[in-house]
Protein backbone atom coordinates (compact mmCIF):
# COMPACT_ATOMS: atom_id res chain seq x y z
CA UNK A 1 0.00 0.00 0.00
CA UNK A 2 1.34 3.66 -0.44
CA UNK A 3 1.59 5.98 2.49
CA UNK A 4 1.43 9.47 1.97
CA UNK A 5 2.45 12.34 3.93
CA UNK A 6 1.66 15.45 2.60
CA UNK A 7 3.96 18.13 3.45
CA UNK A 8 7.27 18.69 4.81
CA UNK A 9 8.36 15.39 6.88
CA UNK A 10 11.37 15.10 9.29
CA UNK A 11 12.84 12.04 7.84
CA UNK A 12 11.85 12.42 4.25
CA UNK A 13 14.57 12.90 1.21
CA UNK A 14 13.62 15.88 -0.39
CA UNK A 15 15.77 16.11 -3.28
CA UNK A 16 15.69 13.00 -4.72
CA UNK A 17 18.11 13.81 -7.54
CA UNK A 18 20.95 14.93 -5.15
CA UNK A 19 20.53 11.54 -2.74
CA UNK A 20 20.80 9.45 -6.00
CA UNK A 21 23.96 10.99 -7.46
CA UNK A 22 25.20 10.27 -4.25
CA UNK A 23 23.72 6.83 -3.32
CA UNK A 24 22.75 5.07 -6.66
CA UNK A 25 24.06 1.72 -7.67
CA UNK A 26 24.67 1.17 -11.15
CA UNK A 27 22.92 -2.27 -11.40
CA UNK A 28 20.03 -0.41 -10.11
CA UNK A 29 18.46 -0.16 -14.05
CA UNK A 30 18.95 -3.63 -15.25
CA UNK A 31 15.94 -5.23 -13.88
CA UNK A 32 12.46 -5.61 -16.00
CA UNK A 33 11.11 -2.62 -13.81
CA UNK A 34 13.99 -0.30 -14.48
CA UNK A 35 13.87 -1.13 -18.18
CA UNK A 36 10.16 -0.38 -18.52
CA UNK A 37 10.16 3.10 -16.92
CA UNK A 38 12.96 4.44 -18.64
CA UNK A 39 11.56 3.33 -21.76
CA UNK A 40 8.37 4.77 -21.50
CA UNK A 41 9.06 7.94 -19.38
CA UNK A 42 12.50 8.80 -20.46
CA UNK A 43 12.58 7.38 -23.95
CA UNK A 44 15.28 5.87 -23.84
CA UNK A 45 16.91 1.86 -23.39
CA UNK A 46 19.60 0.34 -20.77
CA UNK A 47 22.52 -0.96 -22.32
CA UNK A 48 24.47 -2.35 -19.94
CA UNK A 49 25.02 -0.87 -16.08
CA UNK A 50 24.79 2.45 -16.05
CA UNK A 51 24.92 2.75 -19.88
CA UNK A 52 21.32 4.11 -21.48
CA UNK A 53 21.23 5.00 -25.01
CA UNK A 54 18.58 7.52 -26.63
CA UNK A 55 18.17 8.94 -30.02
CA UNK A 56 18.89 12.85 -29.49
CA UNK A 57 21.96 12.14 -26.68
CA UNK A 58 23.58 9.23 -27.67
CA UNK A 59 24.64 7.25 -24.57
CA UNK A 60 25.02 8.64 -21.17
CA UNK A 61 24.76 7.47 -17.46
CA UNK A 62 22.45 6.83 -15.38
CA UNK A 63 22.60 10.40 -13.16
CA UNK A 64 21.65 12.03 -16.36
CA UNK A 65 17.69 9.99 -16.11
CA UNK A 66 14.77 12.19 -15.22
CA UNK A 67 14.38 13.04 -12.05
CA UNK A 68 11.27 11.18 -11.86
CA UNK A 69 12.71 8.03 -13.22
CA UNK A 70 15.39 8.57 -10.57
CA UNK A 71 13.13 8.74 -7.56
CA UNK A 72 11.23 5.38 -8.64
CA UNK A 73 14.51 3.38 -8.43
CA UNK A 74 15.05 4.94 -5.30
CA UNK A 75 11.42 3.56 -3.87
CA UNK A 76 12.20 0.17 -5.47
CA UNK A 77 15.53 -0.12 -3.87
CA UNK A 78 15.66 1.96 -1.19
CA UNK A 79 12.44 1.19 0.52
CA UNK A 80 12.79 1.99 3.82
CA UNK A 81 13.38 5.28 3.12
CA UNK A 82 10.79 8.32 2.66
CA UNK A 83 11.28 9.68 -0.94
CA UNK A 84 9.72 13.29 -1.64
CA UNK A 85 7.35 12.16 -5.14
CA UNK A 86 6.95 15.51 -6.12
CA UNK A 87 9.98 14.67 -8.05
CA UNK A 88 7.61 12.73 -10.08
CA UNK A 89 5.32 13.98 -13.23
CA UNK A 90 1.33 12.29 -13.10
CA UNK A 91 3.38 10.30 -15.75
CA UNK A 92 5.00 8.43 -12.73
CA UNK A 93 1.72 7.52 -10.99
CA UNK A 94 0.80 4.26 -12.20
CA UNK A 95 4.69 2.98 -11.79
CA UNK A 96 4.54 4.81 -7.96
CA UNK A 97 1.42 2.76 -7.38
CA UNK A 98 3.21 -0.77 -9.03
CA UNK A 99 5.95 -0.51 -6.43
CA UNK A 100 3.36 -0.27 -3.92
CA UNK A 101 1.20 -3.26 -4.97
CA UNK A 102 2.87 -5.75 -2.99
CA UNK A 103 4.40 -3.57 0.06
CA UNK A 104 4.17 -0.68 2.48
CA UNK A 105 5.84 2.46 0.52
CA UNK A 106 6.24 5.84 2.56
CA UNK A 107 6.58 8.84 0.76
CA UNK A 108 6.10 12.79 0.75
CA UNK A 109 3.97 14.73 -1.45
CA UNK A 110 4.30 18.17 -1.51
CA UNK A 111 1.48 18.74 -4.80
CA UNK A 112 -1.56 17.61 -5.65
CA UNK A 113 -0.54 14.51 -8.20
CA UNK A 114 -2.99 12.53 -10.35
CA UNK A 115 -3.15 9.13 -9.67
CA UNK A 116 -6.05 8.51 -11.87
CA UNK A 117 -9.60 7.17 -10.74
CA UNK A 118 -8.41 3.44 -9.69
CA UNK A 119 -6.18 3.78 -6.80
CA UNK A 120 -5.91 2.76 -3.47
CA UNK A 121 -3.50 4.96 -0.93
CA UNK A 122 -3.31 5.92 2.86
CA UNK A 123 -2.95 9.61 3.61
CA UNK A 124 -0.97 9.16 6.71
CA UNK A 125 -0.85 12.78 8.16
CA UNK A 126 -2.07 13.18 12.15
CA UNK A 127 -1.68 8.93 12.55
CA UNK A 128 -4.59 8.86 9.90
CA UNK A 129 -4.89 5.17 8.38
CA UNK A 130 -7.82 5.54 6.54
CA UNK A 131 -7.49 4.07 2.94
CA UNK A 132 -8.52 6.57 -0.04
CA UNK A 133 -10.19 5.20 -3.02
CA UNK A 134 -11.62 8.48 -4.20
CA UNK A 135 -9.99 11.25 -6.35
CA UNK A 136 -12.37 13.76 -4.70
CA UNK A 137 -11.17 12.96 -1.56
CA UNK A 138 -7.38 12.60 -2.16
CA UNK A 139 -7.73 16.22 -3.81
CA UNK A 140 -9.48 17.58 -0.71
CA UNK A 141 -6.68 15.64 2.11
CA UNK A 142 -4.06 17.14 -0.70
CA UNK A 143 -5.69 20.70 -0.54
CA UNK A 144 -5.80 20.72 3.37
CA UNK A 145 -2.60 19.56 4.05
CA UNK A 146 -0.60 21.66 1.79
CA UNK A 147 -2.82 24.44 1.82
CA UNK A 148 -2.30 25.38 5.77
CA UNK A 149 -1.08 29.03 6.96
CA UNK A 150 2.15 27.78 8.03
CA UNK A 151 3.05 25.16 5.46
CA UNK A 152 5.98 26.31 3.44
CA UNK A 153 6.24 23.28 1.18
CA UNK B 1 12.70 44.87 -15.69
CA UNK B 2 9.68 44.89 -18.17
CA UNK B 3 8.70 43.51 -21.43
CA UNK B 4 8.78 40.14 -23.40
CA UNK B 5 12.05 38.67 -22.67
CA UNK B 6 12.81 35.45 -25.25
CA UNK B 7 15.51 33.18 -24.79
CA UNK B 8 16.83 30.23 -26.69
CA UNK B 9 19.35 27.90 -24.66
CA UNK B 10 21.53 25.11 -26.84
CA UNK B 11 23.75 22.72 -27.15
CA UNK B 12 25.16 20.08 -29.59
CA UNK B 13 21.54 18.01 -28.92
CA UNK B 14 19.00 19.93 -28.10
CA UNK B 15 17.39 23.57 -27.81
CA UNK B 16 15.30 25.28 -25.86
CA UNK B 17 13.64 27.85 -27.15
CA UNK B 18 11.25 29.96 -24.08
CA UNK B 19 9.45 33.41 -23.97
CA UNK B 20 8.48 35.30 -20.67
CA UNK B 21 5.88 37.50 -21.45
CA UNK B 22 5.70 38.08 -16.95
CA UNK B 23 7.89 38.02 -14.37
CA UNK B 24 7.04 34.73 -13.16
CA UNK B 25 7.25 31.79 -15.47
CA UNK B 26 6.57 27.78 -13.80
CA UNK B 27 7.17 25.13 -15.60
CA UNK B 28 5.98 22.02 -14.72
CA UNK B 29 4.49 18.77 -15.78
CA UNK B 30 5.64 15.09 -17.11
CA UNK B 31 8.70 13.35 -15.82
CA UNK B 32 11.16 12.91 -18.69
CA UNK B 33 10.47 16.25 -20.94
CA UNK B 34 13.78 17.93 -20.18
CA UNK B 35 13.17 20.48 -17.68
CA UNK B 36 16.34 19.50 -15.70
CA UNK B 37 18.66 19.28 -19.27
CA UNK B 38 17.13 23.23 -19.96
CA UNK B 39 18.27 24.13 -15.59
CA UNK B 40 21.38 22.01 -16.68
CA UNK B 41 22.37 24.04 -19.31
CA UNK B 42 21.37 27.26 -18.17
CA UNK B 43 23.98 26.51 -15.14
CA UNK B 44 27.28 25.64 -17.57
CA UNK B 45 26.63 28.50 -19.46
CA UNK B 46 26.17 31.08 -16.73
CA UNK B 47 29.80 29.59 -15.04
CA UNK B 48 31.88 29.38 -18.11
CA UNK B 49 29.80 30.86 -21.12
CA UNK B 50 30.64 29.72 -24.46
CA UNK B 51 33.29 27.54 -23.06
CA UNK B 52 30.93 25.03 -21.61
CA UNK B 53 29.39 23.93 -25.13
CA UNK B 54 25.82 25.78 -24.44
CA UNK B 55 25.34 28.36 -26.51
CA UNK B 56 22.33 30.80 -24.75
CA UNK B 57 20.84 33.66 -26.27
CA UNK B 58 18.80 36.36 -24.49
CA UNK B 59 18.75 40.51 -23.71
CA UNK B 60 19.82 39.29 -20.16
CA UNK B 61 21.97 37.36 -18.06
CA UNK B 62 20.66 34.31 -17.04
CA UNK B 63 21.72 32.11 -13.70
CA UNK B 64 20.62 29.51 -11.82
CA UNK B 65 19.83 30.70 -7.85
CA UNK B 66 20.80 27.60 -5.62
CA UNK B 67 22.73 27.39 -2.64
CA UNK B 68 22.87 27.95 0.80
CA UNK B 69 23.95 31.75 -0.15
CA UNK B 70 20.92 32.15 -2.16
CA UNK B 71 19.98 35.56 -0.70
CA UNK B 72 23.51 37.16 -1.11
CA UNK B 73 23.30 36.61 -4.41
CA UNK B 74 19.34 37.50 -5.44
CA UNK B 75 20.32 40.93 -3.71
CA UNK B 76 23.42 41.26 -5.79
CA UNK B 77 21.07 40.51 -9.47
CA UNK B 78 19.21 43.07 -11.54
CA UNK B 79 17.93 42.97 -14.61
CA UNK B 80 18.63 39.38 -14.99
CA UNK B 81 16.47 35.82 -15.59
CA UNK B 82 16.78 33.83 -12.41
CA UNK B 83 15.94 30.48 -12.64
CA UNK B 84 15.28 27.69 -9.73
CA UNK B 85 15.17 24.50 -10.23
CA UNK B 86 12.61 21.45 -8.68
CA UNK B 87 13.66 20.50 -5.11
CA UNK B 88 15.51 23.41 -4.08
CA UNK B 89 14.19 23.61 -0.81
CA UNK B 90 14.08 27.70 -0.73
CA UNK B 91 11.76 27.78 -3.53
CA UNK B 92 8.62 27.35 -1.17
CA UNK B 93 9.81 29.16 1.71
CA UNK B 94 8.13 32.49 2.69
CA UNK B 95 11.56 33.90 2.97
CA UNK B 96 11.89 33.58 -0.42
CA UNK B 97 8.81 34.68 -1.77
CA UNK B 98 9.39 37.85 0.48
CA UNK B 99 12.84 38.20 -1.29
CA UNK B 100 11.53 38.18 -5.07
CA UNK B 101 9.05 40.93 -4.29
CA UNK B 102 9.77 44.17 -6.14
CA UNK B 103 12.75 42.91 -7.44
CA UNK B 104 13.84 43.94 -11.42
CA UNK B 105 14.51 40.54 -12.69
CA UNK B 106 12.53 37.95 -14.23
CA UNK B 107 11.83 34.76 -12.25
CA UNK B 108 11.53 30.98 -13.61
CA UNK B 109 10.48 27.88 -11.36
CA UNK B 110 10.81 24.61 -12.54
CA UNK B 111 8.30 23.06 -9.86
CA UNK B 112 5.11 20.95 -9.32
CA UNK B 113 4.66 22.38 -6.18
CA UNK B 114 1.90 24.98 -5.73
CA UNK B 115 3.84 28.04 -4.67
CA UNK B 116 0.94 29.83 -2.97
CA UNK B 117 2.70 32.85 -1.18
CA UNK B 118 3.95 34.12 -4.68
CA UNK B 119 0.74 35.44 -6.78
CA UNK B 120 1.53 34.24 -10.16
CA UNK B 121 -0.88 33.59 -13.39
CA UNK B 122 -2.62 30.51 -14.89
CA UNK B 123 -0.78 31.83 -18.32
CA UNK B 124 2.72 31.87 -16.62
CA UNK B 125 2.41 27.72 -16.35
CA UNK B 126 4.44 26.30 -18.99
CA UNK B 127 5.10 22.48 -19.64
CA UNK B 128 7.78 20.82 -21.57
CA UNK B 129 6.51 19.14 -25.03
CA UNK B 130 9.23 16.45 -25.97
CA UNK B 131 9.47 16.86 -30.01
CA UNK B 132 12.60 15.42 -30.46
CA UNK B 133 15.76 17.71 -30.46
CA UNK B 134 13.19 21.13 -30.51
CA UNK B 135 11.21 20.42 -27.86
CA UNK B 136 8.51 23.05 -27.55
CA UNK B 137 7.84 25.37 -23.97
CA UNK B 138 3.83 25.89 -24.34
CA UNK B 139 1.21 27.14 -22.02
CA UNK B 140 -0.98 24.21 -20.07
CA UNK B 141 -4.02 26.24 -19.38
CA UNK B 142 -5.33 27.51 -22.89
CA UNK B 143 -8.88 28.37 -23.17
CA UNK B 144 -9.72 27.30 -19.58
CA UNK B 145 -12.43 30.49 -19.32
CA UNK B 146 -15.61 31.09 -20.31
CA UNK B 147 -16.10 34.78 -22.40
CA UNK B 148 -19.04 35.70 -21.21
CA UNK B 149 -21.67 35.05 -18.24
CA UNK B 150 -23.99 37.34 -19.27
CA UNK B 151 -27.78 35.82 -18.06
CA UNK B 152 -26.08 33.69 -15.44
CA UNK B 153 -27.20 30.59 -16.73
CA UNK B 154 -25.84 29.29 -13.48
CA UNK B 155 -27.31 27.70 -9.84
CA UNK B 156 -24.91 29.71 -7.93
CA UNK B 157 -21.94 31.48 -8.41
CA UNK B 158 -18.95 31.61 -6.64
CA UNK B 159 -16.48 34.71 -6.56
CA UNK B 160 -12.81 34.38 -5.06
CA UNK B 161 -12.62 37.88 -4.09
CA UNK B 162 -14.57 39.27 -0.92
CA UNK B 163 -14.52 43.18 -1.73
CA UNK B 164 -15.28 45.07 -4.66
CA UNK B 165 -15.36 42.21 -7.15
CA UNK B 166 -18.13 40.03 -5.10
CA UNK B 167 -20.07 43.61 -4.64
CA UNK B 168 -20.03 43.46 -8.72
CA UNK B 169 -21.14 39.59 -9.04
CA UNK B 170 -23.61 39.69 -6.70
CA UNK B 171 -25.22 42.66 -8.11
CA UNK B 172 -24.89 41.18 -11.39
CA UNK B 173 -26.33 38.00 -10.94
CA UNK B 174 -29.21 39.21 -8.68
CA UNK B 175 -31.10 40.33 -12.01
CA UNK B 176 -31.03 36.59 -12.59
CA UNK B 177 -32.08 35.23 -9.69
CA UNK B 178 -28.54 33.90 -9.06
CA UNK B 179 -26.93 33.65 -5.57
CA UNK B 180 -23.00 34.72 -5.40
CA UNK B 181 -21.00 33.84 -2.40
CA UNK B 182 -17.67 34.59 -1.58
CA UNK B 183 -15.04 32.17 -1.33
CA UNK B 184 -12.79 34.14 0.78
CA UNK B 185 -9.32 33.87 -0.94
CA UNK B 186 -7.88 31.80 -3.51
CA UNK B 187 -6.92 29.37 -1.38
CA UNK B 188 -10.60 28.85 -0.10
CA UNK B 189 -11.91 28.16 -3.33
CA UNK B 190 -11.59 24.33 -3.80
CA UNK B 191 -13.10 24.41 -0.75
CA UNK B 192 -16.20 26.15 -1.30
CA UNK B 193 -16.56 23.90 -4.45
CA UNK B 194 -17.01 21.20 -2.63
CA UNK B 195 -19.43 22.51 0.15
CA UNK B 196 -21.90 24.19 -2.17
CA UNK B 197 -24.93 22.02 -2.98
CA UNK B 198 -25.30 23.54 -6.08
CA UNK B 199 -24.91 21.41 -9.17
CA UNK B 200 -24.03 24.19 -11.85
CA UNK B 201 -21.57 26.22 -10.72
CA UNK B 202 -19.75 29.34 -12.23
CA UNK B 203 -16.53 30.31 -10.57
CA UNK B 204 -14.55 33.51 -10.98
CA UNK B 205 -10.77 34.38 -9.67
CA UNK B 206 -8.21 36.64 -10.92
CA UNK B 207 -6.47 34.37 -13.77
CA UNK B 208 -3.15 36.49 -12.92
CA UNK B 209 -2.87 35.18 -9.25
CA UNK B 210 -4.52 32.21 -9.57
CA UNK B 211 -1.63 29.68 -10.40
CA UNK B 212 -1.03 27.96 -7.41
CA UNK B 213 -4.49 26.85 -6.95
CA UNK B 214 -5.62 26.09 -10.83
CA UNK B 215 -4.35 22.43 -11.11
CA UNK B 216 -6.82 21.33 -8.23
CA UNK B 217 -9.67 23.17 -10.03
CA UNK B 218 -9.14 21.58 -12.85
CA UNK B 219 -8.86 18.32 -11.48
CA UNK B 220 -11.86 18.83 -9.10
CA UNK B 221 -13.59 20.21 -12.88
CA UNK B 222 -12.43 17.09 -14.08
CA UNK B 223 -13.94 14.47 -11.99
CA UNK B 224 -17.42 16.13 -12.62
CA UNK B 225 -19.37 16.07 -9.60
CA UNK B 226 -20.85 18.96 -10.40
CA UNK B 227 -20.75 21.16 -13.55
CA UNK B 228 -18.73 24.23 -13.31
CA UNK B 229 -17.66 26.84 -15.36
CA UNK B 230 -14.69 29.27 -14.62
CA UNK B 231 -14.46 32.69 -15.62
CA UNK B 232 -11.11 33.93 -15.14
CA UNK B 233 -10.37 37.69 -16.39
CA UNK B 234 -7.09 38.94 -15.54
CA UNK B 235 -8.44 40.58 -12.90
CA UNK B 236 -11.70 42.01 -11.95
CA UNK B 237 -10.02 45.81 -12.59
CA UNK B 238 -8.61 44.57 -15.87
CA UNK B 239 -12.21 43.17 -16.89
CA UNK B 240 -13.31 46.81 -15.89
CA UNK B 241 -10.54 48.67 -17.89
CA UNK B 242 -11.24 46.41 -20.76
CA UNK B 243 -15.68 47.59 -20.83
CA UNK B 244 -16.79 49.93 -22.48
CA UNK B 245 -16.76 52.57 -20.17
CA UNK B 246 -12.92 53.41 -20.90
CA UNK B 247 -13.22 52.14 -24.12
CA UNK B 248 -12.56 56.17 -25.28
CA UNK B 249 -9.77 56.49 -23.48
CA UNK B 250 -6.33 55.51 -26.35
CA UNK B 251 -3.78 54.81 -23.57
CA UNK B 252 -5.80 52.36 -21.74
CA UNK B 253 -6.71 50.56 -24.75
CA UNK B 254 -2.85 50.59 -25.85
CA UNK B 255 -1.82 49.29 -22.12
CA UNK B 256 -4.03 46.21 -22.85
CA UNK B 257 -3.03 45.07 -25.86
CA UNK B 258 0.24 44.45 -24.25
CA UNK B 259 0.60 44.78 -20.47
CA UNK B 260 4.06 43.81 -20.65
CA UNK B 261 5.55 46.59 -22.29
CA UNK B 262 4.07 48.64 -19.40
CA UNK B 263 4.08 46.66 -16.08
CA UNK B 264 7.46 46.71 -14.42
CA UNK B 265 8.42 43.75 -12.01
CA UNK B 266 10.17 45.88 -9.66
CA UNK B 267 7.20 47.43 -9.38
CA UNK B 268 4.34 44.68 -9.40
CA UNK B 269 4.60 41.53 -8.29
CA UNK B 270 1.58 40.57 -10.44
CA UNK B 271 -0.68 41.95 -13.12
CA UNK B 272 -3.35 42.15 -10.81
CA UNK B 273 -1.58 44.81 -8.85
CA UNK B 274 -0.91 46.63 -11.68
CA UNK B 275 -4.53 46.83 -13.15
CA UNK B 276 -5.85 47.95 -9.70
CA UNK B 277 -3.18 50.85 -9.77
CA UNK B 278 -3.89 51.80 -13.24
CA UNK B 279 -7.74 51.71 -12.71
CA UNK B 280 -7.25 54.11 -9.28
CA UNK B 281 -5.15 56.40 -11.11
CA UNK B 282 -7.58 57.15 -14.41
CA UNK B 283 -10.69 57.46 -11.94
CA UNK B 284 -9.16 59.50 -9.15
CA UNK B 285 -11.04 62.36 -10.52
CA UNK B 286 -14.09 61.19 -11.59
CA UNK B 287 -16.61 61.01 -8.47
CA UNK B 288 -18.78 57.98 -9.41
CA UNK B 289 -15.92 55.72 -11.04
CA UNK B 290 -13.15 56.89 -8.33
CA UNK B 291 -12.02 53.21 -7.20
CA UNK B 292 -10.13 52.66 -4.17
CA UNK B 293 -6.73 50.78 -4.27
CA UNK B 294 -8.01 48.86 -1.04
CA UNK B 295 -10.66 47.50 -3.56
CA UNK B 296 -13.01 48.04 0.03
CA UNK B 297 -15.89 49.37 -1.85
CA UNK B 298 -17.49 49.42 -5.69
CA UNK B 299 -18.25 53.03 -6.69
CA UNK B 300 -22.13 53.20 -7.77
CA UNK B 301 -21.45 54.25 -11.37
CA UNK B 302 -19.94 50.47 -12.15
CA UNK B 303 -23.43 49.55 -10.73
CA UNK B 304 -25.57 50.56 -13.10
CA UNK B 305 -27.63 48.28 -16.07
CA UNK B 306 -25.43 49.25 -18.75
CA UNK B 307 -22.12 49.39 -16.80
CA UNK B 308 -22.60 46.38 -15.69
CA UNK B 309 -23.37 44.69 -19.25
CA UNK B 310 -20.35 46.60 -20.08
CA UNK B 311 -18.13 44.80 -17.72
CA UNK B 312 -19.88 41.30 -17.52
CA UNK B 313 -19.43 41.35 -21.69
CA UNK B 314 -15.60 43.13 -21.72
CA UNK B 315 -14.02 39.81 -22.33
CA UNK B 316 -15.06 39.44 -25.79
CA UNK B 317 -13.32 42.94 -26.05
CA UNK B 318 -11.10 43.29 -28.80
Amino acid sequence: MLKIYFGKHPDEIYNTAMYYANQYDKEWIMDDFARKIIRDIDDSEVIAPDVIKNNIFGTFGSTELSAGVKTLLLIKNLPNKIFNISNCGDNCAKYILELAENRDIKVTLHHFMNFGNDFAVKVINEGKRKVITDPVELLMLSHHYLRGNDNEG
Amino acid sequence: MKGKVSLTVKNRHITFKLDLERNITIITGDSGTGKTKLINMVRMFSWEGKASGVTLKCDHPCIVLEGNSWETVLENTHRSVVFVEESTSFLTSHAFAKAIKNTDNYYVFVTREGLSQIPYSVDSIKQIVKNESKPKIEKIYKNISVKTIAKFPYDSVIVEDSKAGFIFFTKAAEKWNVSCISAGGKSNMLTALKKSRSKKILLIADAAALGSEIKEIINYKNIGEKTIDLFLPESFEWLILKSDIFSSDPSVKEILQNPVDYIESAEFISWERFFTYLLSEITKDKPKLKYPKDKSKLPSGYLTEANIDSIINAMNNK
